[in-house]
Parts: structure tokens; sequence; C-alpha cells
């Protein structure tokens, strides 16, 4: 089962809620608002009983107590405000959750056929066996499709009810909203590192197609496709978009779509996610965090990048979107990626453009700058990743002789050498 | 020498009927005791849930709670600014009316802590103890 990002964003703003704890708190205001107004009428009565007192002293009172009464009045309003918005912030809670639940449970990610053996044309089985698999994956699609902007309409709402109850609380308060610091636009230390959101286990369903070809080919051999979420813990920013990770063991396969024999990736990868996978790019290691996630496929956030909007994006939610590290991008090779085919798809490094964008400041400096070069710019500096593909660009990604790119090298020949093509 | 009868026509030449005096007093008693017994509930921060929002409305929650707590301490403590001078004001009806003089300084001082337009505007409040 698998998990769009709006309903585990949706489960995550859910699951940290207590709305009875909230409806309880506005009950108590309420209760307090209907006090305030009992005294007020006990003031006003004393205004009048006290405006038959004689001397200065009884009408200055009747004065005094007039004032205070009305005073209270209004007190009383902001009062009953407050709780009645705490109660109906607590109803909204309560009819998402509601809601979530009618959803159900995620549906099942389809399985994959199993691969006709290395070489081996496809039979009519295998043929016919991949059909229902498309046809099964399609109808997943569709669902996930649905359960995603459900999710999204039920957080909608519950969002809309937080803002207008943060609006009633501000009128109590009375209170200016706090200055937030915007960055520099040299983007450095401009990131806001606040820690917080829920990110859901990382996940990609990614169904695979079977082409009829018994080449196998690494190359498109994973499509970007339900990306659910990436590590853990996304900042609290909510917007975590790590860089894409190209040949990355966390490249997010899916637990069934590991059907490297075919040749074509779907491309579309799976509903909800906001990526489409393209030949040469794989998943990105993207975390979405419990506030906004924003699962980019490499497409996507390849443009942000290309853009500069990862800063101007992550900026308005007050959030950086953080580097992850991929040095250990190399890691690992999917099954069948050691052919050379196959390396520009999961190995090449056609793919990160990590950015230094300054959160909040709109200024994004990506391009040209590899993830190496992204270290040690602790502090939260947002980074905008994006993942080109370009695949099978060898002398290219060469010319550059960065560290990385030399390191990327070293194990590429070395893993050729230990790992012949299984597939071959 | 001040005789009972004396007390009487004073009292009512200034209009101060003890009665009502004390019908008000118990009111605005009753009315702090209320109040002072009241107590608004916060919300923890953490029940609005994760989301950016929520966690903003936990917040300006928080604020508006100090704010209404603090309002409504201002208060009880202006209800009994006002019976503690009207209370000196009978007992001192019987000397002459210009020494209300401090009374409506007493006055005016509990005002400030019941009469603020809003609960943001609390926090004028000027007496100096509760009940005092």
């Amino acid at each position: 089962m698998a998990k769009g990002p709006e309903e585990t964003r949706l489960d995550s703003w859910l699951d940290g809620s207590h709305e009875g704890v909230v409806d309880l708190g506005g009950e108590a205001w309420s209760k307090a608002a209907a006090l305030l107004a009992h005294v007020q009428l006990g003031i006003e009565r004393a205004a009048a009983q006290a405006a038959v007192l004689g001397g200065e002293t009884g009408p200055a009172a009747a004065r005094a107590f007039a004032r205070s009464a009305e005073a209270m009045g209004k007190k009383s309003d902001e009062l009953r405000a407050g709780g009645h918005a705490l109660s109906l912030t607590a109803r909204a809670v309560s009819v998402a959750r509601q809601q979530r639940r009618e959803m159900g449970p995620p549906p099942n990610e389809p399985m994959a056929p199993e691969p006709p053996a290395p070489g081996a044309p496809p039979t009519d089985k295998d043929l016919e066996k991949q059909a229902a698999y498309r046809s099964s994956v399609a109808a997943y699609q569709h669902d996930q499709q649905q359960r995603e902007a459900r999710s999204k309409a039920i957080t909608s709402d519950m969002d809309v009810q937080y803002r207008s109850a943060t609006e009633t609380m501000k009128k109590i308060h009375g209170e200016p909203d706090p200055v937030h610091k915007t960055s520099t636009t040299n983007g450095s230390g401009g990131g806001s590192s606040t820690p917080a959101g829920s990110g859901g286990q990382g996940r990609t369903a990614t169904p695979t197609t079977y082409d009829g070809s018994s080449s196998p080919s690494g190359t498109g051999g994973h499509s970007p496709g339900l990306v659910t979420s990436g590590p853990g813990h996304a900042p609290a920013s909510s917007t975590s978009a790590p860089p894409a990770t190209h040949g990355s063991t966390t490249a997010l396969p899916a637990g069934n779509a590991q059907s490297t024999w075919s040749e074509s990736a779907p491309g579309a990868g799976v509903p909800g996610a906001l990526s489409t996978g393209t030949s040469g790019t794989t998943a990105p290691a993207s975390s979405v965090g419990a506030g906004a996630g924003i699962t980019g496929g490499a497409g996507l956030m390849g443009g942000l990048a290309a853009g500069g909007l990862g800063g101007n994006l992550t900026g308005g939610v007050r959030g950086a979107i953080t580097p992850v590290s991929s040095s250990s991008a190399t890691g690992v090779r999917p099954i069948g990626s050691a052919a050379r085919s196959g390396v520009s798809g999961t190995l090449g490094r056609g793919t990160t453009t990590v950015g230094t964008g300054s959160t909040g400041g709109g200024s994004s400096r990506s391009g040209g700058r590899s993830g190496s070069t992204s270290r040690g710019t602790a502090g939260g500096r947002g980074a905008s990743t994006g993942a080109t593909g370009r695949g099978g660009d060898r002398s290219r990604d060469r010319s550059k002789k960065s560290e990385r790119d030399h390191f990327d090298e070293e194990w590429e020949l070395e893993d050729e050498d230990i790992a012949p093509p299984v597939l071959d | 020498m001040v005789t009972i009868a004396d007390v009487g026509s004073t009292l009512n030449d200034l209009s101060v009927d003890p009665e009502i005096i004390g019908q008000i007093m118990e009111m605005l008693d009753a009315g702090s005791a209320a109040l002072g017994e009241t107590r608004v509930t916060d919300v923890p921060q953490h029940a609005f849930g994760p989301a950016p929002s929520a966690v903003e409305l936990g917040v300006n929650t928080t604020k508006a709670h100090a704010k209404v707590a603090a309002a409504m301490v201002e208060m009880v403590k202006g209800l009994h600014g006002f019976s503690d001078n009207l209370k000196k004001f009978r007992d001192s009806a019987l000397a002459a009316d210009e020494m209300s003089a401090e009374q409506l300084q007493g006055l005016q001082q509990a005002t400030s802590c019941v009469a603020t337009p809003s609960i943001a505007s609390s926090g004028s409040c000027t007496l100096a103890g509760e009940g005092s």
C-alpha cells in the first residue's frame, strides 16, 4: 500500500491533532464568555442603582459601572468568538477524520509480473500478464489520483479553518505578527531549518512495463512514480526537496516494481506524484514534509532549480528545500544497471543541479554547482534540486572534473569491473 | 455629638441608601468571585496538529489565552475596587460628600481595570492590589 503525498500529509495532520482537547478549550472559553455576560448584567443593574445615590460619588459610580458593563460585554463577545473558533476548529478536524476514515486504506499496488528469462523473448503469456498488469496499474493510478484529490480537499478545508481561527485569536490578543527575518540574497544561511514534519516512509510505486525486449536496460527502468515520501522526517517548514539522486539507493524502488526487464518505463509514474518519470531519471529522494510536502519528480525540481524558483517556493512557506547528500548516490546499482546503456539512467550524473537558494529571499543560485560543493553550507541553505537526466553524456560529465565526478568515475569503473551486467 | 438621627438625616440628604449600596456591593462581589473562579482553559499548542497553519493557530491561541487570563484578573481586581470604594463612600458619607474625592479616584482606578474596551487593550489597571 502506498500513500501519495497528499494522503500522507492528511494523515500526518490528523495524527497530530487532538480535537477533543481543542473542543474542551472552546467550551471553557464559551463558558467564560457567558459568565462575563452575566456579570455585565449585574454591573448594569448596579449602574442603575448607583445613579440614585447622591453626592458626586453616586453618579460617578454609575458612569463607571456603565462603562465597565459595556466593556465587559465586548470582552464577552470576544471570548465567545474565541470559543466558537476553537469549537469550529475541533469540528473541522473531526469531520476531516471522519472523511479520512471513509476513504479507507490505500489500495495495494499491483504486482508486476515475473520477467522472462534473460535473453529469452517474451511469450504470449508474458505479454498477456503484462497487459493485465498495465490495466491494474491504470486502475491503481486512477484510484490514487482520486485519493490524492480527496486528501487535498480535506486538508484544504482544515487549513481554511485553522486560518480563520487564527485571525480570530489575533484579534483577541491584538499583537502584531512577528516579523520573520528574510534571508540575504547570497543564499548563505538563509535556510530555515525548523525540524518537524513527519514524512512518511519512503516509497514509490513504480510500475514498469514490458516491451518485449530481452535486453535489460537500466535506463528508465525505474521511473519516478508515486513518491510518497522520503526520509522519515522532513523539516517543519514543510517542504523538503532533496536533490535527485541519480542511481541512488534512495531512488525508492517500489516493492514489486523492480522489473528492470522492461525497456520503456511508463513514465507516468503513479498518480498523485508530481513527477513524471522519463528515461534517464530516477526517482528523487524526495521527502515529504508534514506540512506541505513537495514531492517532486526530477523534472519538476529540475524546473524549479533552473528557474531559481526553489528558493522562492520554500520562502513562501518559510522552509528550506533541504539538500540531501547524494554522496552515496552511486553506491548501489539496481539490477541490470551495470550495462552501459543503463548507466546513464541510474548512474549517470545527469541530474542534480544544486542551488544554494536562500529561502524567503527568492534568490536561488542554481546551476553549476555540484552536489559536493553544496556541502558545508550548514545553517540551512536552501537547495534547489533538479534532475535533468542527461543520461549517457559521459564525456560532458567527465569534463567537469569535479571532485564528485572524479569520485563517481572511480566508483563506476570499479563497479563495472566487479559486477558485470547481470542480464546481458 | 453625632446622634443616630443625625446619621439618618445625613444619609437621606445625600441619598445614600445603605441597602442599595449593599446590593451593589453584593453584585460586584459576586461578579468578582465568579470571574475569579473561572479558569479559561488554555489549549496546548500541539493539540492543533502539525500543519503549519495549525501551528500558527496554536501560537496565537496561546497568546490570546494569556491576554484573556490577564483581562480576567484585571476585571476581578476592578470589581473589588468598585466594591471597596462604595463601602468607603458609605462609611464616610457621614462626614461629608466632599470626602468622596478619594472614592472618586478609587472608582476611576477600578474602572481602568474593568472598562478597557477589549481584551487586547487590557493591562491598564492601576489598582495596587486585588481587593485592597
